[in-house]
């Protein structure tokens, strides 16, 4: 599963951003949302729509949210997020 | 992604948390406000009790820019659109969407369960609104940093593209007398300390003696710069301690 998470993350990022915006920047997980992407902030929503949407409610990032002070939603990376939704999906069989 | 087009324009609309239980529909404030002013604010915190809806007022987020459409009581009519298929709720507005919560309150009897007043406009004159903006320099980008603070690409074709300035200045005042005609609705009002609308407690206050009034150290903005003793303030009072 390493990966998925993020190639589905990136894809939603270019699908909120559009393809333009991210010409220049190579996303991984280090990648910061305010910083390295300049994410506005009704994009972020959007994002977290769209992840709702492709994994359902156990994603929760409203729960996320809430345990999360500004300055850490303002630093949250790719990576953050990714390890977030991974830790939301179960475990795979076998 | 949530969109609902009614009155003319397409908006922008995010529900949270669980379906059961009184609904909390939460309203940002013009210019530089949208549903993330609330979504990474006080939502996630009322969500993990109540259904939350958010929404993106016309011409901010994403939602459609209308040439006109920002007065108090169209935007009345735009929120009746957008909540029309929920069971009574309450509602927190900051600033502006405060005004609206007031004034829809009023107009739509038993359709308001609790009102919640983040800092709202209704002590100093609208026009202000102009040399804010113009103080603050030209456009720029909206990045998460800026869920407040200076104009915005969004913010600038809002005030250079349509009526809302216009709107603003046109719209009677909420008066004392309006208030108070809001008795038998719990009412909660929070203003910041370094506000111009820090006299809007007094004036709740007085309209309504029963209303919980609380002054916050902070500007304009509490529901950011205050988040953290704001947020626990609304849920008590939109959540009932649960």
């Amino acid at each position: 599963m390493a990966g998925e998470v993020l190639d589905e993350v990136v894809q939603m990022l270019v699908e909120v951003v559009g393809e333009d915006f991210l010409l220049d920047v190579e996303v991984g997980p280090q990648t910061t949302f305010n910083e390295d992407l300049a994410l506005e902030s009704i994009e972020f929503v959007a994002l977290a729509e769209k992840l709702q949407q492709r994994y359902g409610e156990r994603i929760d990032f409203a729960g996320f949210l809430a345990g999360m002070n500004l300055d850490q939603i303002m630093t949250m990376t790719v990576g953050d997020l990714v390890a977030h939704v991974e830790s939301r999906l179960p475990d795979p069989v076998g | 992604m949530g969109y609902m087009s009614v009155r003319g324009a397409r908006f922008h609309v995010v529900d949270l948390g669980p379906e059961a239980g009184e609904p909390v529909v939460m309203l940002h404030g013009l210019f530089t406000g949208s549903a993330a002013s609330w979504y990474f604010t006080a939502a996630p915190a009322i969500a993990r009790h109540r259904p939350v809806r958010l929404l993106d007022w016309r011409g901010h987020g994403l939602s459609e820019r209308t040439p006109s459409g920002y007065d108090s009581a169209g935007m009345v009519s735009d929120l009746a659109e957008l909540t029309a298929g929920l069971p009574p709720f309450a509602i927190a507005g900051h600033s502006w969407g405060a005004v609206v919560a007031i004034r829809f309150a009023l107009g739509n009897p038993g359709r308001v369960a609790r009102l919640a007043l983040i800092d709202p406009p209704v002590t100093a004159p609208v026009k202000r609104t102009r040399r804010f903006f113009r103080d603050r320099g030209g456009p720029r980008g909206t990045q998460l940093s800026d869920l407040v603070g200076p104009p915005t690409r969004g913010t600038r074709m809002l005030i250079d593209h349509t009526t809302v300035l216009t709107d603003l200045a046109a719209d009677p005042p909420v008066t004392e007398a309006e208030l108070a005609r809001l008795a038998g609705t719990p009412v909660l009002a929070v203003v910041g300390s370094r506000s111009p609308f820090r006299g809007a407690a007094d004036l709740v206050g007085r309209a309504l003696p029963d209303a919980s009034c609380h002054v916050l150290g902070g500007g304009h903005d509490l529901h950011i710069s205050a988040k953290g003793r704001l947020t626990p303030l609304l849920v008590d009072f939109l959540v009932g301690g649960a």
